[in-house]
C-alpha cells in the first residue's frame, strides 16, 4: 500500500497538471545537470536520468514520465552518447542508446503503472471507506429504529402485562422478555430463567394442568394454552394466561415455540367481583320472601322468581310466557289491566293495588302489588311488579275487627243490662199513659152524650204514646244488636236524641237533670249509627255515675253539639260530678282502667277506638266548678264515599 | 158525676204524657185537676191551699217525691198524698206510708184504682 507520505504528496501533485509536467522537466533537467557534472569522470552517469524518469513516473504519472523519458532520451543522445554534445548517435553506441531508451520507457511505464496501481488502490480504498461509512450510517439509522421499536414493544408489554417467551425445543433453552420476568416477580434479565425455575414458580395445584397442556402440544396439538397461578418470590399470587404457537423450520419439523404470558390477575378479580355481585342479586331475586314479576306492555310474564311461582302453585316454566291476567280472579281482571296500562303510561311512577289472584288449585289469595315501569336502552320498557300475599293479614285484620265488634257489642249489652230497670221504666211511662188515657176514654164514652172530640184527641195521644214506646224498644234493639257496622250520613243530633230516649229514665232515677243544647243546622257526619250511639251512651252513663253521691249541689248533665273549625262537628257531655283525678288523667282511656267497683273498664277505651276509627278525637277535661267534660269531634262527611276493599276472601 | 167541686187534685209528674193522661183519667171521672211538672213548681204555685189531694210521682229530677212528702209533713200540711210510681219495692212502700202517704200505686195505674184512691182521699176522714 502507498505510504502516508506519498498519499499527501499525491494529493497535492495530482491537482495541477502543469505542475506535473513542469516537475517532469525539472527532474530530467536536474538529473542531466548532475550527470553532466559527473560526465568527465563517469560517462555512464547519463543513466542517472533513468532515476529521474522513475521519480517522475512515480510522482507525476504516466504522461509526464513519458515526457521525461523523451527528454531524457534526447539528453542522453545529446550529452551522453558519442558523439557527445550532438544529437547524432554512433552506430556502435546505438545498442546502448536503444537500451537506454527502452529502459527509460520501461521505467516510465512501470513506475507510472505502479503509481496508477497505487492510485487505483487508493481510490478503491476511498470508495470502500465511503461505502462503509454509508453502510454504517444506514446501519445506525436502522439500529435506532430497531431500538425505538424494541423500546415500544417493551412498553407495550409492560402496559398490557404481556411478556413473550421463545423456547427452542431441541435445546430446551428459553428466552424471556423483560416483562415476563416482571410478571413472574423477578428483576428483568437478572438471572438465568430456565423451564425448571419457572416450574418452581408455578402454583403446585396448577402444575398438573400446565404439564398436561405442554404434553398435548408436544404430541401434536395445534396450540399451547394454559391458565395457571404463579407464586412470586415475594409470596404474591398472580394468575397468568400462557399462549404459544409452534414454529416449524424449513423441513416442517417443530423446532420452536413462541408464546406470550399474560398477567390476568386484575381481570380475574374483576370477573370474580362481578360474579359475586351477580350471585348476590340473583340470590335476592330467587330467595326474597316476596314475589317478583316482570311483565311487558302486553301483559306477558317475562320472568318470575321461585317464590312468585310457588305462591301461585305453578312452576316458573308454567308462568313465563303466559298473560299475567290469567292468574287473576275473573272479577279483578279488568282492574289489573287498567292498573298495568296506567303504569306503562306513567313511566317511572310506582303505583299499588290490592286484588285477588287464583292459584293453580283454584284457591283465592289476596295480594298487594306495587309496580313500576322501567325503561331499558334499546329494548321495550318492562313493568317490575312486587307482589305480597296479604290473605292471612287481611284475615287477621278481619278477625281483629270481628273481635273488636264483639267486644263493643258485649259492652253495649252490658250497658243495656245496667240500664235494664230504667229501660223498663222508659217503656212503662208511655204504657201507663196509654192505660190512663184509655180508661179516661171509656169513662167519657160511658155518659149519655159523650164529648167525642175529647175522646178523639185522647185516642190520638194514645197512638202517639204507643209509637213512643215502640221507638224506645227499637233503640234498645239497635244497641243490643250485633250487625256489621254500616256507615252512612248521619245528623249527630239525631243520634243524641236516640240515646236520650233510652237513657232518660236512668237520668231521672238518679235525680239528674238534663240540659240539651244541640246546634240547629249541624253538617252531616259519616259514620255508623249504633257505634256512635254507644259512645254517647257511654259518656252519659259515666256522667251519671260520676254524680251519684253528690248531694250538695244539683246533679246536672249537659249535652251540647256544635260545628267546629272548618269541617268538624263536636259534641260535649259534661257533668257536675266528682271530676277527673289528676293521677288518672293519662290512663282514663286505657283498656281495663276503671274507678267503678264493678266496671270492666272498657267503655272509654272502646269509645275512643270508635271515634278514632271515624276519623275523630275523644278527650276529657275538668269542668268548672265541679265535674268533667268529655268532648269528641268528628269530621264532616264529604260528598265522595271511600271505596271498600274486597272482603270476601277465603 | 160531679163531686166536691172546689177541691182540686194536683198531679205532680215530670213526664208530660203521664200528666196529660192522668188529667184525662181523673177529669173523665168528674174531678178537677191541675198539673205541675215538678215539686218545686207545685210549691211555688201556692196551690197547696186549694189542693184536696196530691198525686205524686216518686222519681223526679230535682226534688223527688219523697223529699216533697217530707217537706209537706214538716210544714204541717195535711194534704193526702197518693204516690204513683214504676218503682215499687216493699221497702219504699213502707217508708212512704210512714212518711204520710195515703196510697201507693204502681204504674201503669189501673184507672179505677186511681180514681177510687183519689175519691177516698178527697172524702174528709
Amino acid at each position: 500500500m502507498a505510504s502516508p507520505l506519498s498519499e499527501t504528496m499525491h494529493g497535492h501533485v495530482a491537482r495541477f497538471a502543469l505542475v506535473r509536467y513542469g516537475l517532469a522537466v525539472l527532474c530530467v533537467t536536474a538529473s542531466v545537470a548532475v550527470a553532466l557534472w559527473v560526465r568527465p569522470f563517469v560517462l555512464a552517469a547519463g543513466q542517472l536520468s533513468l532515476v529521474a524518469i522513475v521519480i517522475v513516473g512515480w510522482v507525476c504519472g504516466l504522461r509526464p514520465a513519458l515526457l521525461a523519458c523523451g527528454l531524457a532520451t534526447l539528453a542522453f543522445a545529446y550529452f551522453f552518447t558519442p558523439p557527445l554534445d550532438s544529437l547524432a548517435v554512433d552506430l556502435a553506441e546505438a545498442p546502448r542508446f536503444m537500451m537506454f531508451a527502452v529502459l527509460g520507457l520501461l521505467m516510465a511505464t512501470m513506475s507510472a503503472a505502479r503509481r496508477s496501481a497505487e492510485d487505483s488502490l487508493r481510490r478503491a480504498g476511498e470508495e470502500l471507506e465511503s461505502r462503509v461509512r454509508e453502510r454504517t450510517a444506514d446501519l445506525e439509522q436502522s439500529n435506532d429504529r430497531l431500538r425505538d421499536r424494541e423500546a415500544k414493544l417493551e412498553q407495550a408489554q409492560r402496559i398490557a402485562h404481556v411478556g413473550y417467551w421463545d423456547r427452542d425445543l431441541e435445546t430446551d433453552r428459553v428466552e424471556w422478555s423483560s416483562e415476563t420476568y416482571r410478571i413472574l416477580g423477578l428483576a428483568p434479565q437478572a438471572c438465568e430463567l430456565t423451564p425448571a425455575t419457572l416450574w418452581q414458580l408455578i402454583h403446585p395445584e396448577d402444575r398438573p394442568s400446565v404439564a398436561a397442556a405442554m404434553a398435548e402440544v408436544r404430541a401434536g396439538g395445534p396450540r399451547y394454552e394454559a391458565e395457571y397461578r404463579v407464586v412470586r418470590p415475594g409470596g404474591e399470587v398472580r394468575t397468568v394466561h400462557s399462549h404459544a404457537d409452534m414454529v416449524n423450520d424449513g423441513s416442517g419439523r417443530r423446532r420452536r415455540m413462541f408464546g406470550i404470558v399474560h398477567d390476568i390477575t386484575d381481570r380475574k378479580r374483576a370477573e370474580e367481583a362481578l360474579r359475586e355481585s351477580d350471585e348476590q342479586w340473583r340470590a335476592v331475586f330467587e330467595n326474597s320472601p316476596v314475589m317478583y314479576f316482570m311483565v311487558d306492555a302486553k301483559g306477558t310474564i317475562l320472568s318470575v322468581n321461585p317464590i312468585g311461582a310457588d305462591q301461585l302453585g305453578y312452576t316458573i316454566a308454567e308462568l313465563v310466557g303466559r298473560c299475567v291476567l290469567d292468574v287473576f280472579y275473573d272479577a279483578d281482571r279488568a282492574a289489573v289491566q287498567q292498573h298495568v296500562a296506567d303504569c306503562f303510561s306513567q313511566l317511572g311512577r310506582a303505583s299499588s293495588w290490592e286484588l285477588r289472584k287464583v292459584r293453580k288449585d283454584g284457591t283465592l289469595i289476596l295480594v298487594r302489588e306495587t309496580a313500576r315501569v322501567m325503561r331499558r336502552t334499546g329494548r321495550d320498557p318492562v313493568a317490575l311488579i312486587v307482589c305480597e300475599d296479604i290473605t292471612e293479614r287481611r284475615r287477621a285484620e278481619e278477625a281483629l275487627h270481628g273481635a273488636r265488634a264483639e267486644l263493643a257489642h258485649v259492652t253495649r249489652v252490658t250497658t243495656l243490662d245496667q240500664l235494664a230497670s230504667s229501660i223498663a221504666h222508659e217503656v212503662n211511662q208511655p204504657l201507663a199513659a196509654i192505660v190512663a188515657d184509655a180508661n179516661a176514654c171509656l169513662n167519657w164514652l160511658a155518659v149519655a152524650h159523650p164529648d167525642l172530640d175529647q175522646v178523639r184527641e185522647t185516642l190520638a195521644a194514645i197512638v202517639s204514646d204507643g209509637h213512643r214506646a215502640a221507638e224506645v224498644i227499637q233503640r234498645i234493639r239497635q244497641l243490643a244488636t250485633k250487625t256489621e257496622p254500616r256507615k252512612g250520613r248521619l245528623d249527630i243530633n239525631d243520634v243524641v236524641r236516640d240515646v236520650l230516649l233510652v237513657v232518660r229514665s236512668e237520668l231521672r232515677h238518679h235525680g239528674v237533670s238534663l240540659a240539651v243544647d244541640l246546634a240547629p243546622a249541624l253538617p252531616a257526619v259519616f259514620g255508623d249509627r249504633v257505634q256512635l250511639q254507644q259512645v254517647i251512651l257511654n259518656l252519659v252513663m259515666n256522667g251519671i255515675e260520676a254524680m251519684t253521691g253528690v248531694g250538695d249541689r244539683p246533679r246536672q248533665l249537659t249535652i251540647r253539639s256544635r260545628p267546629a273549625e272548618s269541617d268538624q262537628v263536636t259534641v260535649a257531655v259534661d257533668d257536675t260530678g266528682v271530676g277527673i283525678d289528676a293521677s288518672h288523667v293519662d290512663r282514663l282511656f286505657n283498656a281495663f282502667f276503671t274507678t267503678k267497683p264493678s266496671g270492666m273498664g272498657m267503655g272509654l277505651s272502646i269509645s275512643r277506638s270508635i271515634i278514632e276509627a271515624h276519623g275523630g278525637r275523644l278527650w276529657a277535661a275538668g269542668n268548672t266548678p265541679h265535674g268533667a267534660i268529655f268532648h269528641f269531634c268528628l269530621p264532616v262527611a264529604d260528598t265522595t264515599r271511600r271505596t271498600d276493599h274486597p272482603t270476601n276472601v277465603g | 158525676m160531679n163531686e166536691e167541686s172546689g177541691r182540686v187534685v194536683s198531679i205532680v209528674d215530670d213526664d208530660a204524657s203521664l200528666r196529660r193522661s192522668l188529667r184525662n183519667l181523673l177529669t173523665s171521672a168528674g174531678l178537677r185537676v191541675e198539673t205541675f211538672e215538678s215539686a218545686e213548681v207545685f210549691l211555688q204555685s201556692g196551690s197547696q191551699d186549694n189542693t184536696g189531694c196530691l198525686v205524686l210521682d216518686l222519681r223526679m229530677p230535682g226534688m223527688g217525691g219523697l223529699a216533697l212528702l217530707r217537706r209537706l209533713a214538716a210544714s204541717g200540711s195535711r194534704i193526702p198524698v197518693i204516690i204513683v210510681t214504676a218503682h215499687g219495692d216493699d221497702d219504699t212502700r213502707q217508708r212512704l206510708l210512714e212518711a204520710g202517704a195515703v196510697a201507693f200505686l204502681e204504674k201503669p195505674v189501673q184507672g179505677a184504682a186511681l180514681v177510687n184512691a183519689v175519691r177516698s182521699a178527697l172524702t174528709p176522714a
